[in-house]
C-alpha cells in the first residue's frame, strides 16, 4: 500500500467520525498549547537573563573578595570541591584597599579594576520618588555598548556629580518625554547611620533594634544621559549608574540587608569587594591566578551564570514536565479514540483483510490516523499556544506600559522549541496508536466477517 | 512434379502451419495445455476442527476434492454443514487443522500471514452474502480498494475500477455510496470489486442470500457470464441448488463436514 494512499485513507476515516476526531484534537491542542506556553515562558526567562548578562559583558567581570564569597561557596557546593575554606581558613585575609585595587589594573588583560560600590537610594524628581539601586562604574566602561547613552553623554570624569538611567525610569518619574530630563538636576537620596542617635539607642540594640536612627542625604545630581534599554529591559527598572569616585564619596549605607553584614568578616578592613573587568574573556585564567596568588578570592560572574543556567534548566524541566503531563493526558485521549475506531471498524478491517489487505497495511493505517491526530493537534496547539502567549504578553505589556516600564518579552519561542514540541506530539501520538494498531492488525478476518 | 503431388505438398504445408498456429495459440492462452492436466484446486483429507473448551466441533472432516481451472462449482448443504468454512480455507482466511490444500502454485496452510494476504490479492476475489462494502466509500472507491491495498498507482486504479464497474453494468452509479444503492446493485459493486484485480478464482458465499429471487438469479447469471467470458474458476455457495442448476459444471453437497454426492 502506498504512503499517499495510507494518508488519504486515514484522513477519510478521521473525517467519518468528525466529532470524535475533533474532540480528540482539542485535547491534543490543549496539551500542546500548555507545553508551548510553559516551555516558552522558561525559555523567555533564560533568554532575558542571558541577554542582560551579555549586554553588560558580565562574562568579562570578576568579583574579588578578601574572604570566600557566598557565591563562591555555592559554586563549590555545586562542583563538589569544598577545599577552598579548609585550605585558606588559617590565612589572614588581605584587605581590599584603594591602593591594592589600583594595582589590579596593571595585570595583563584587565580593562578596569574598581571597588564594588552598590547601594540603595531613592530617586526624586517633580514630586515623585523611586527606590533604586545605585551602581558605580569606572570611566573605562565608556567602551561597553550597554553604557553608551542613547541620549546625552557618558560621564566626563569619575568625579562627575552625574548619573545615567534607563528612559523607562525617567518615564516612571513622570517625564513622558525622557529626553527632556537629560541635563537636568534631580535628587538622589541616600541614607547613613546617625552615630549619635545610635549611641542613644544603644541600650535597645541588645534587645533588638526596631528602628534604626538614620540621616537622609539629598544629593543633587545631573542626568548625564539615558541608557539603552532594548537589551537590558529588566535591570533598567532599578538601576542608576554613577561614576565611581562620585559614588564613593557619597554618604551612604552600602549594604542591602543584614545578610550582607552577616556574610562579612567582622575584622575585615577595606572594601567588601572589588570588581575587575577583563578586556577579553580569554584573560580570565591568568588574571584569576595572579589574584589568587595574592590570597584573594575570585568569583567569576560567568561561573555564577553557569550556576544560574543550571537553575534555569531545573525550571525548564519542571515546566516541561507539567506541560508534558497535559500532552500525555491528550495522548491517552488519542489512544481511546483509536481504540474505539478499531472496535467500530472491526467488520471493515475483516473485509479489508479478505480483499488483500495485510497486517502491516492495517497496522500502518491506524498508526497514521493516530499520527495525524498528533500532528494536526500539534500544529493547531502551537497556534493556540502562540495565541495564549501573545494574549498574556499583551496584557502584561499593557500593565507595564501604564507603569512606564518598557515592553518585556516574557515568552521566547525559539525554532527548536517548535520542532521539539511537534516531534513530541507526533511521537506520543504514534505511541498512543501502537496498541490500537496492533489490535487492528490481529483481528481475525473470519470472526470479523461473521460478526453481524 | 506431378500436380497431384504438388497438391499434396501444399495440403501438408497448410496442415502443418495450421498445427503450428494452433500450438502457438494454445501456448499463448492463459491456460496452457500442459497445466490443464493438473487440477487448479486440490484438497486432500482436509479437516477443520474448532476446539470449544472440552468439546470439539468438526466443521470439515477429511474432505478431498479437486477442481479444474475454469470450472463453475456450486456447493450446497444445510446450515452449519461447513460451506463457509470450506470457502474460507480456499481464500486462506482460515487454516485447515489437517490435510493438504493447493490452489494454483500456492500451497496454503503453511503461509505466513503476509503471504496469505498476497495470495488473496493475486488469486482470489471474494463475494459475501452481506455485500460487505465500506459504507463511507463510493462504489468506485470500494471497487478500487483491492488495488489500493495492492499498491497500484491511482490513475491505473481508476481506469481498472471503472472498467470493472462497467462490466457489472454500474458505471453510472460509481459515485454513489452503498446506502444509495439497492441490494442487487450493492452485490454487483461487490462483484466488480472481486474482479478488479483480475484474480483467477472467484469465491461467492451465498451471494443471493440477501436478495429476492429475481435479483438473485440476475446475480447468478452475472457470475455465469463472468465464468464463461473470462474463463475464471467460480465457486458459489448457495442454499438454492435450483438457482445454479442451469449454470454449474458440478454441484457438491456438504453434510456435516463431508461431501455426500458429487452429481454432474
Ligand atoms: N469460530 C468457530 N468456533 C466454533 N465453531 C465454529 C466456528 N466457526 C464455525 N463453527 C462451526 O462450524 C460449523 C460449520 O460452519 P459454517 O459457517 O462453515 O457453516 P455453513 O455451512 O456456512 O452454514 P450457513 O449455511 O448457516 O452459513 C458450524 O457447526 C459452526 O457452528
Ligand atoms: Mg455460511
Amino acid at each position: 500500500m502506498r504512503f499517499a494512499d495510507l494518508i488519504q485513507l486515514a484522513l477519510d476515516n478521521l473525517r467519518r467520525n468528525r466529532t470524535r476526531s475533533l474532540l480528540t484534537l482539542i485535547g491534543v491542542m490543549i496539551g500542546v498549547a500548555a507545553l508551548l506556553s510553559l516551555m516558552s515562558y522558561g525559555a523567555g526567562v533564560q533568554f532575558n537573563a542571558e541577554r542582560e548578562f551579555n549586554s553588560y559583558e558580565l562574562y568579562n567581570s570578576l568579583r574579588i573578595t578578601s574572604s570566600p564569597s557566598i557565591f563562591g561557596r555555592f559554586s563549590d557546593f555545586a562542583t563538589a570541591s569544598p577545599d577552598l575554606e579548609s585550605e585558606n581558613d588559617d590565612r589572614p585575609s588581605v584587605p581590599l584597599t584603594d591602593s591594592l585595587i589600583a594595582t589590579f589594573a596593571n595585570i595583563d588583560g584587565v580593562l578596569a579594576a574598581y571597588p564594588e560600590v552598590i547601594f540603595p537610594a531613592k530617586l526624586k524628581a517633580s514630586g515623585k520618588s523611586l527606590p533604586v539601586q545605585v551602581i558605580a562604574i569606572p570611566m573605562a566602561f565608556g567602551d561597553i555598548p550597554a553604557y553608551h547613552p542613547v541620549t546625552g553623554n557618558f560621564f566626563s570624569a569619575p568625579t562627575d556629580t552625574a548619573l545615567m538611567m534607563a528612559p523607562s525610569m525617567a518615564r516612571r518619574l513622570g517625564y513622558e518625554d525622557p529626553e527632556t530630563l537629560v541635563g537636568q538636576t534631580i535628587t538622589l537620596e541616600t541614607i547613613s547611620l546617625h552615630i549619635n542617635g545610635l549611641i542613644r539607642a544603644a541600650p535597645a540594640i541588645a534587645t533588638g533594634l526596631t528602628s534604626i536612627p538614620l540621616i537622609h542625604h539629598n544629593n543633587k545630581v545631573t542626568v548625564a544621559g539615558l541608557l539603552p534599554e532594548d537589551d537590558q529591559p529588566i535591570s533598567g527598572l532599578v538601576r542608576v549608574i554613577l561614576p565611581i569616585d562620585f559614588a564613593q564619596q557619597m554618604q551612604k549605607i552600602t549594604f542591602f540587608s543584614t545578610v550582607d553584614l552577616m556574610m562579612r568578616d567582622g575584622n575585615a578592613k577595606g572594601y567588601m569587594a572589588a570588581l575587575v573587568q577583563l578586556s577579553h574573556p580569554d584573560a580570565f585564567p591568568g588574571v584569576r591566578q595572579q589574584l589568587e596568588d595574592q590570597g584573594l578570592f575570585v568569583t567569576s560572574f560567568r561561573d555564577q551564570f553557569a550556576q544560574a543556567e543550571r537553575i534555569f534548566l531545573i525550571m525548564d524541566l519542571a515546566l516541561g514536565v507539567i506541560g508534558f503531563i497535559a500532552l500525555l493526558v491528550a495522548t491517552v485521549g488519542i489512544a481511546n479514540t483509536m481504540m474505539m475506531n478499531v472496535m467500530e471498524r472491526t467488520r471493515e478491517i475483516g473485509v479489508m483483510k479478505a480483499i488483500g489487505g495485510d497486517e502491516r497495511d492495517l497496522q500502518r493505517l491506524f498508526l497514521v490516523e493516530s499520527g495525524i491526530l498528533g500532528v494536526v493537534g500539534g500544529v493547531l496547539g502551537l497556534g493556540l499556544g502562540w495565541g495564549i502567549t501573545r494574549l498574556v504578553q499583551f496584557g502584561v505589556n499593557m500593565y507595564l506600559h501604564q507603569h512606564g516600564v518598557p515592553n518585556l518579552e516574557i515568552f521566547h519561542i525559539p525554532l527548536w522549541l517548535i520542532v521539539a514540541i511537534l516531534s513530541t506530539a507526533l511521537f506520543v501520538s504514534l505511541l498512543a496508536g501502537i496498541l490500537p494498531a496492533r489490535r487492528a492488525a490481529r483481528i481475525e478476518p473470519i470472526a470479523a466477517l461473521r460478526s453481524a | 512434379m506431378a500436380p497431384v503431388e504438388a497438391h499434396g505438398l501444399l495440403f501438408s504445408l497448410v496442415l502443418s502451419s495450421a498445427a503450428w498456429f494452433m500450438h502457438e495459440h494454445s501456448t499463448m492462452s492463459i491456460h496452457p495445455v500442459s497445466q490443464k492436466m493438473e487440477p487448479f484446486i486440490r484438497l486432500a483429507n482436509i479437516s477443520r476442527t474448532y476446539a470449544m473448551g472440552a468439546t470439539r466441533v468438526a466443521a470439515l472432516r477429511q474432505v478431498s476434492l479437486t477442481i479444474d481451472e475454469g470450472e463453475f462449482v456450486a456447493i450446497v448443504g444445510r446450515s452449519g454443514s461447513g460451506k463457509s468454512t470450506l470457502l474460507h480455507l480456499l481464500a486462506a482466511l482460515d487454516q485447515p487443522t489437517e490435510g493438504q490444500l493447493q490452489v494454483g502454485t500456492w500451497t496454503l496452510g503453511t503461509l505466513h500471514p503476509r503471504q496469505q494476504a498476497r495470495f488473496r490479492r493475486e488469486m482470489v476475489g471474494m463475494i459475501f452474502q452481506q455485500f460487505n462494502l465500506i459504507p463511507s466509500m463510493t462504489a468506485l472507491e470500494n471497487v478500487a480498494l483491492p488495488l489500493v491495498l495492492a499498491g497500484t498507482a491511482s490513475d491505473i486504479r481508476k481506469t481498472q475500477a471503472i472498467d470493472s464497474l462497467t462490466r457489472v453494468g454500474l458505471r453510472e452509479r460509481m459515485d454513489h455510496r452503498p446506502t444509495e444503492l439497492s441490494g442487487g446493485e450493492q452485490q454487483r459493486v461487490a462483484i466488480a470489486r472481486a474482479l478488479v484485480s483480475d484474480p483467477p478464482l472467484l469465491l461467492a458465499d451465498e451471494p443471493t442470500g440477501n436478495l429476492d429471487s429475481t435479483t438473485g438469479s440476475q446475480i447468478i447469471r452475472l457470475l455465469d457470464s463472468i465464468h464463461r467470458n473470462q474463463g475464471r474458476t467460480v465457486i458459489v455457495v448457495t442454499h438454492h441448488p435450483e438457482e445454479v442448476a442451469a449454470f454449474a459444471d458440478r454441484i457438491l453437497e456438504l453434510h456435516d463436514g463431508t461431501f455426500v454426492d458429487s452429481s454432474r
